[in-house]
């Protein structure tokens, strides 16, 4: 009789149904499928077949970038006819050109800033769906306390930085590039003196974030990855004095639970990575080459002598360095906020 | 290169040619002058054509707006002129004259820069209104 009932409370308790814990990364947007491998390998692999493939859509971007800046060399090569000229024909001349140039580079910059304003709107939304599920994948693994300051920090720091992004520093490209247009078009020293004053506080408002983030990640990963391994090792310590024969197996157990939830975290993890890196290469990319070319034929035209339009064409490569550094900066933001989930507890 | 070095020459005797018409009469060796600058002229703006024609192709590559790339020709054709006739003026002894076609020139390629100006004030203000 004794038997009949252990048996049946054992069926009984055979038939509750009991699942695992389970997580996975949140599916990459649209515009970032195309450049994800079909099946995951190595991280290295699948991070060059991003990086393969973002660099085969380029080349529609790249005969754009190269028609803009040929037909801006086109319009120095005019203006530098009038250059040798006593006259202030060739100032007028240079105003004009000034003006021309400015409206061919507008088109080009304004379509980069729109793209780069969208991938950081992009990165910041798989963050706030990826970054959930690595805290929760975090505490899973024990890491309480780290996954609560952690997750705190990068929801905080995401807040800060897109919306700093969006709401000062892209309006403040526009009014460098307003500048050095102005300065250009009248060859007004103090309007460059503003114009590089705005640079550089672009510059330092994004070091700054990236520093004070930087830091918070660090300490935050030290002081509570410390608590979380004593605690867990605390908890492992007690299971196995506190039960009687078995306690060291459940101790195990409980070890082997936690490194399960710790694979789940970082496999979650990598595909966060690549994804990330899948939504912020190519538009990087793009951004990259136009920079680049504007670099080059800023160059070419300083040879013909036309300093102020040459000029212009630098002021605006600039300003797609500073929309590279904002775009890296989400980026590296997101990178650094998987990695520090992905290192865990302890 | 054979018309420059033709040019060079013939500029360099039209000086020596200008100096001993000087003390005849200067009339005759201004209007030498102003047919040796009009022959210049001609012979620059043939030079110029496989430039210009050069700049049409980068215009073409770089699908530039034509009726930017042509206010930019007029500029130049402009500012070319002016600035010729003005030295011509001043040559003569008009340095008033001079001045005088040198500040129509400029105003003339302010003139022809307006709808530029316009263009790139319409873009700045179409950017802003959707930020």
């Amino acid at each position: 009789m004794k038997r009949l009932l252990y048996l049946c409370i054992i069926l009984f308790v055979l038939t509750v149904p009991a699942t695992a814990m389970e997580f996975t990364a949140p599916e990459a947007p649209e515009s970032a499928k195309p450049l994800l491998p079909v099946e995951q390998e190595s991280f290295g692999r699948d991070l060059w077949h991003i990086i393969k493939t973002a660099i085969g859509t380029l080349e529609p971007n790249v005969a754009q970038a190269a028609g803009t800046c040929l037909s801006l060399i086109a319009l120095v090569m005019l203006v530098s006819v009038l250059y040798q000229m006593p006259g202030k024909a060739s100032g007028a001349a240079e105003f004009a050109g000034t003006l021309a140039a400015a409206g061919v580079l507008m088109h080009q910059v304004y379509s980069m800033i729109r793209m780069s304003s969208e991938t950081i709107g992009e990165l910041s939304e798989y963050g706030k769906m990826l970054i959930p599920v690595m805290t929760g994948a975090m505490a899973a693994q024990g890491g309480i306390t780290g996954s609560a300051a952690l997750y705190a920090g990068t929801a905080i720091f995401d807040m800060v930085l897109s919306s700093l992004i969006a709401k000062v520093l892209v309006p403040m490209v526009y009014i460098f590039l307003a500048l050095a247009i102005a300065n250009s078009a009248t060859g007004e020293d103090m309007l460059k003196k503003l114009r590089d004053f705005i640079k550089w506080l672009l510059v330092w408002c994004l070091k700054i974030v990236l520093y004070i983030f930087t830091g918070y990640m660090g300490i935050t990963g030290v002081v509570s990855g410390s608590a979380d391994a004593a605690t867990l090792k605390a908890t492992k310590l007690t299971i196995s004095g506190m039960v009687p024969v078995v306690g060291g197996i459940l101790s195990d157990a409980s070890e082997a639970v936690i490194v399960s939830a710790g694979l789940m975290k970082n496999a979650v993890g990598v595909y966060g990575l690549l994804a990330i890196a899948a939504i912020w290469i190519a538009p990087f990319l793009k951004i990259g080459v136009q920079y680049l070319m504007l670099k080059i034929t800023g160059g070419i035209c300083e040879i013909f002598g036309v300093k102020r339009m040459s000029g212009l064409i630098q002021a605006f490569s600039i300003a797609m360095g500073l929309l590279l550094a904002m775009t890296g900066a989400v980026c590296i933001f997101l990178l650094i906020s998987t990695v520090c989930f992905m290192k865990g507890v302890g | 290169m054979n018309d420059y070095f033709k040019i060079i020459a013939g500029v360099l005797i039209t000086v020596v040619l200008g100096i001993t018409l000087d003390r005849q009469g200067k009339d005759i060796a201004l209007l030498l002058n102003m047919a040796v600058c009009c022959m210049i002229l001609i012979v620059g703006a043939i030079c110029l054509e496989p430039v210009m024609a050069f700049v049409e192709t980068l215009q073409e590559i770089g699908k530039l707006d034509e009726d930017l790339i042509g206010i930019m020709f007029k500029t130049v054709g402009i500012g070319l002129l002016g600035e010729i006739a003005g030295l011509i003026c001043a040559d003569a002894g008009q340095s008033a004259l001079g001045k005088g076609i040198q500040f129509l020139t400029s105003v003339m390629i302010l003139w022809l820069g307006i709808p530029l100006m316009t263009g790139v004030i319409e873009l700045i203000q179409s950017i802003m209104g959707e930020i």
